[in-house]
């Protein structure tokens, strides 16, 4: 579905991103960890074409989208969950759900457009009785589950999550993962960046370990989840103890 | 006249200005949000709204509600173009540069409305008649009805736009965080532009119900343009629910002091209280306190 | 261009300048030409003045002609209802610009954000409707006539020409006087509190004190041109004094390049010049300044001399190996001058630093929740945890930028609670900042000068009059700050614009800033976030080289190679407590951490 071949780019004077490829087929979890600064948002951004400085090529669907806007890549079904929620705190829960589907909106008409909000809502109950409340306000996890919300209301074809388990607490992050769990047997597609590498080496097909802009190891989630270099990769050298 | 007479005269005249002055501080307060910056074009918005209404009154012979409708879509395209041709290709995104951008064109728009419609004062008729009305021992002039009846209208319609329309939630979304708004597929750029006309649009129209009362020059909009300006800071700036607050606030507080103390020094009143606000609290009235962020 | 002697280039162009000021009157004696050349000059002394606000200190003020005002009616109004001497009454008009600009001053420069624009806008706009309605005492909107001139031991000023060479001997003052200020302690402080307040801070800058100081510099410099234009024209108007004045005079500080002295002569120069020569202009002079100054902030936004001065000098990057510099050759002003004095850290196992019981929340989130940790003298102390731990928040606490909800912190037996961040340098604490917080504006010497602020103590009088001291302590700054650069192997790139180097330099420039006033305990946060591999290793070295001299360290990191490499103890944060604290190696093997960090949850 997606397919990326030499992708490089700079963040400030810097080369984040050295000559990264890598692929997503339809109906997989893909998986990215490394530590921070490794360079897993920048490529997401490129991705969903809000980074300036991206050169490489970018194949989603058969169609190049190296040089695609914003707007085209949403229209296209490449959905981004931001780092951090970045919900409009301002606005309304369901504002914010509502927004997500913004391009949508003159597709599905008014009626549509709350069926898809039901939806939505059925699957994180817990927003029912926050949907007045300004976005801003809301517990950590809430707002994650209003930001995957958001991001569910475009009906993204390929979809983008950008640590979602940060700044979470543990019992919180579980209920995250079982969610995306969830949305794997819905069958959606998802690329999945994490700091978190058990979390998201459990819910995943497949994943990438990605160290200073530059992809070291892949392989099947299971395999790589027991291999003592992805150990490494997160605690330095000579680590001892058996996971 | 009694005490309360007075008072209700002035009162009267005090939410007339402060309708302007909250209509003008919407303005500021739009292009604010969705760029950061002060847009010193605001008060040519103003003037310029008058001066079209006066030239399709007295130069093409349009009935008033038609010259009105054009005269306010004449100056927001106005104000989408300073947007689109002396905003968005600036260099330096940098806020003091793009400040003084807007007062770069704000002069040279100064210039030509000197140019094309002179520097003399010029008279506009009321909407209608000049008969003042009395109403509990108060004369209010029609066009103040005029001027609270529209800015009512105005600040009824904004509320819908902003909280009920696709766009201007869009709009709210942008102003707050551009990148996540470009990610839910929003065009951001689109948003500003769309900033810039709503705050031409509220500026003509600021402009030209007012004009009657205070008649008309190339440079009307300048000192009411700056006080709606102090009526926003007083506000909260930013807030728009301050603007309207600010706006009417400083027209009774202005109108109080020139009726109370002194006239000669009317002018004055604004700029006080734009400095007092800002040594006191300069979050304004609705704002929030500053803190203090690493 | 030759950049090893920046002295010798300002001297010849002080020396152009002044020779050019003698003898213009001399060449072109048409007095209507001197009358433009006479305001040239009072405007000079305003915009050089403003030029030092705007560009250096930053803050932007739409309000000079008010001071510029005040100052001629001060003057006007002493003499004329007061019968005061002109130069008593031009000392008083200094007076009152200067208590005006601090009464504005001091409540809005406090804030973070543009609020001087703000005030200064509504400041003049009060003042000149002030002078208009006020007509018993200024006149009104006719004007204020009869001013007397000045005299100089009883010779009357009273032609174009006399007063010529009064007015440019004081904008000579003016630009010799800002020249001075700007290549001192307090020209770099300013420019440091431009580029970045927060570091400017860390490092013992003043930044409220010095965005005051140079704002009331600013206005003095404006009453003083306005005092003079009082007794020049013996005739002065409201009109002069408005608003659109204002902006015009910053519009000559933009046009020149906002932080360049020369610049803002040119600036005024040249828009002062054009509409008085060029008469036809006259209709169209709104038009032709407003789109000149769109033009020029939307296409050349670093100001036309700025833009000039930079095609002109290119600032290379140095070649990896080190080798030559193609920014210029440096001048090792050799011999060895010791550092400025620091004791040093006693031979006692006391911690350096201890944190005791640190919590603080932010919105509904603890951040920090009871945090308690020792940081060893002499050593490299790690404090590591997953992203959103509390890392950058334990050092912006102990740096003095957060307040903490409860606990207490203390440093080399000191508490430092509720201390500001200006005060860590002087006691002996620097840091470095995650997000790259380099002086770009400066070049790589500068901003290891503006590492030594703390060290040393001339201030606004000693620069701008150059009093005894101050070159002594200058000489000692800029020669500690080359063992700085030695140590850390940045000669090379003494006189490169920071902006103009790799990042990986940058953030040893930073380092070195951090270090170069020898303090006892250096924080560094993420030091090798973006670095490559061989940078990572070099980094590393320097650490042990910065410890070897005595400092300690506590760094903030995720690269775990390097923090098993350098530490000495490792402290672990997560979710905001601390989860463990020791030795690397037992780090390491601590099955907690390592769950922490692959997110194993219960």
């Amino acid at each position: 579905m997606l397919v990326v071949e030499q992708l490089e780019a700079f963040y400030g004077g810097n080369r984040a991103l050295k000559g990264i490829s890598l692929e997503v087929k339809e109906g997989e979890i893909v998986c990215l960890i490394g530590a921070n600064g490794a360079g897993k948002t920048t490529l997401l951004n490129c991705l969903s074409g809000v980074h300036p400085h991206c050169a490489g090529k970018l194949v989603f669907e058969g169609v190049d989208i190296s040089r695609a806007h914003p707007q085209e890549l949403v229209r296209m079904g490449i959905v981004q969950v931001p780092e951090n929620r970045q919900l409009f705190g301002p606005l309304t829960v369901r504002e914010n759900l509502e927004l997500g589907a913004y391009l949508r909106y003159g597709k599905l008409g008014g009626a549509g457009f709350s069926r898809e909000l039901e939806r939505v809502i059925e699957r994180f109950p817990i927003l029912q009785s926050r949907l007045k409340q300004r976005a801003g306000t809301l517990s950590g996890g809430e707002q994650q589950m209003v930001a995957l919300g958001r991001g569910l209301m475009a009906d993204p074809a390929l979809f983008l999550l950008d640590e979602p388990s940060l700044g979470l607490a543990p019992l919180v992050v579980r209920e995250i993962f079982s969610i995306i769990q969830g949305l794997r047997r819905d069958g959606r597609t998802i690329l999945l960046v994490e700091q978190n590498a058990l979390g998201a080496l459990t819910v995943s097909n497949r994943a990438y370990v990605l160290e200073n802009g530059c992809v070291t190891i892949d392989g099947p989630s299971d395999v790589l989840i027991s291999d003592r270099r992805v150990q490494k990769a997160f605690l330095g050298q000579d680590v001892a103890v058996e996971i | 006249m009694s005490i309360w007479d007075q008072f209700a005269q002035f009162l009267v005249s005090g939410l007339t200005t402060g309708s302007i002055y909250a209509l003008i501080a919407l303005g500021f307060c739009i292009t604010h949000n969705s760029t950061g910056i002060v847009n010193f074009t605001q008060v040519d918005f103003i003037s310029l709204g008058g001066l079209v209404m006066y030239s399709c009154l007295f130069g093409a012979g349009v009935p008033i509600p038609a010259a009105f409708c054009l005269s306010v879509l004449a100056v927001t395209l106005v104000a989408a173009m300073v947007e689109r041709f002396a905003i968005r290709p600036a260099k330096s995104r940098a806020v003091i540069v793009l400040i003084f951008i807007t007062i770069g064109v704000s002069i040279l728009m100064r210039g030509v409305f000197k140019l094309l419609w002179g520097k003399n004062q010029m008279a506009v008729p009321s909407f209608s008649g000049e008969a003042p009305v009395v109403v509990l021992n108060a004369a209010i002039l029609p066009q103040s009805l005029w001027i609270f009846f529209i800015t009512a209208v105005v600040v009824i319609f904004l509320h819908v736009f902003f909280n009920k329309t696709q766009t201007g939630k869009a709009m709210r979304a942008a102003s707050f965080n551009r990148r996540a708004a470009a990610l839910m597929g929003i065009n951001v750029d689109r948003m500003v532009l769309l900033s810039f006309a709503l705050s031409g649009a509220l500026g003509a129209v600021a402009g030209i119900i007012i004009v009657p009362i205070t008649t008309l020059s190339y440079s009307i909009g300048v000192m009411l343009g700056l006080k709606g300006f102090a009526a926003a800071v007083l506000g909260g700036y930013g807030n728009s629910v301050g603007a309207v607050l600010g706006g009417l606030t400083l027209g009774v507080l202005e109108s109080l002091g020139a009726g109370m103390i002194s006239s000669t020094y009317k002018d004055v009143i604004a700029f006080t209280v734009l400095l007092l606000v800002l040594f006191m609290k300069p979050s304004g009235l609705l704002g929030h306190g500053e803190k203090e962020r690493v | 261009m030759d950049r090893s002697s920046p002295a010798l280039k300002r001297n010849l162009g002080l020396l152009f300048t002044g020779l050019a000021i003698v003898v213009f009157p001399v060449l072109i004696p048409n007095p209507y030409y001197v009358n433009v050349a006479n305001i040239i000059g009072l405007n000079a002394i305003i915009v050089i003045g403003l030029n030092l606000l705007i560009g250096y200190a930053g803050q932007i003020s739409l309000g000079h002609a008010a001071f510029y005002g005040l100052g001629a009616y001060c003057s006007g109004i002493l003499t004329v209802t007061y019968g005061v001497s002109p130069w008593m009454a031009m000392m008083a008009a200094l007076v009152v610009t200067g208590l005006l600009a601090l009464l504005i001053g001091i409540p809005t420069l406090k804030l973070h954000g543009h609020y001087l624009v703000m005030a200064t806008l509504g400041f003049n706009l009060i003042v000149n409707i002030l002078i208009i309605q006020w007509d018993g005492v200024t006149g009104g909107p006719s004007g204020f006539p009869g001013i007397p001139n000045l005299s100089i031991a009883g010779w009357p000023l009273d032609s174009d020409r006399k007063m010529y060479y009064l007015i440019w001997a004081f904008a000579f003052g003016s630009l010799l006087l800002s020249l001075n200020l700007v290549r001192s302690r307090v020209g770099r402080g300013l420019r440091a509190v431009h580029s970045s307040e927060f570091a400017a801070n860390s490092l013992g800058v003043r930044t409220d004190r010095y965005k005051v100081k140079v704002f009331v510099l600013s206005a003095v410099y404006a009453g003083l041109a306005g005092s003079l234009y009082a007794h020049y024209l013996t005739f002065i108007s409201p009109k002069t004094f408005d608003i659109f004045f204002s902006v015009e005079l910053v519009t000559m500080v933009i046009v020149g390049g906002m932080g360049s002295i020369w610049g803002a002569l040119f600036g005024t120069i040249f828009l002062t010049s054009l509409p008085n020569v060029l008469h036809f202009f006259d209709e169209y002079k709104d038009i032709f300044y407003g789109l000149i100054l769109v033009v020029i902030l939307i296409f050349v936004p670093e100001g036309l001399i700025v833009a000039a001065r930079d095609r002109l000098v290119r600032n290379g990057k140095p070649s990896e190996k080190g080798g030559e510099s193609p920014c210029g050759d440096f001048k090792d002003p050799g011999g060895k001058v010791a550092c400025l004095a620091r004791e040093t850290p006693g031979a006692a196992a006391d911690p350096i630093l201890s944190v005791r019981n640190v919590s603080i929340r932010f919105g509904g989130i603890m951040a920090l929740m009871d945090v308690s940790f020792d940081v060893p003298p002499g050593k490299v102390t790690a404090l590591i945890g997953p992203n959103g731990a509390g890392k950058t928040t334990m050092i912006n606490v102990i740096a003095g930028n957060y307040l903490p909800a409860t606990g207490d912190i203390s440093f080399a037996g000191q508490t430092l609670s509720g201390r500001r961040p200006y005060t860590m340098a002087a006691m002996g604490l620097t840091r470095t900042f995650q997000n790259n917080q380099i002086f770009q504006n400066m070049t790589v010497l500068e901003n290891i000068m503006v590492g030594l602020h703390s060290r040393a103590t001339n201030e606004f009088m000693s620069s701008l009059f150059h009093l005894p001291g101050f070159a002594g302590q200058e000489r000692e700054i800029e020669s500690t700050s080359w063992e700085v650069l030695k140590f850390f192997n940045l000669e090379t790139t003494a006189y490169c614009m920071a902006s103009s180097l790799s990042f990986g330099l940058q953030k040893r420039i930073e380092m070195a800033r951090a270090f170069a006033s020898h303090p006892r305990l250096m924080l560094l946060d993420e030091p090798v976030a973006g670095l490559n591999m061989t940078e990572t290793a070099e980094t590393a070295e320097v650490i042990k080289r910065i410890k070897l001299r005595g400092i300690s360290v506590l760094l903030v990191e995720h690269d775990m190679n390097l923090v098993m490499g350098i530490s000495d103890k490792v402290v672990v944060l997560n979710y905001g407590r601390k989860l463990a604290e020791g030795h690397p190696r037992e780090i390491q093997n601590n099955a907690e951490v390592v769950d922490a960090y692959l997110g194993r949850t219960e």
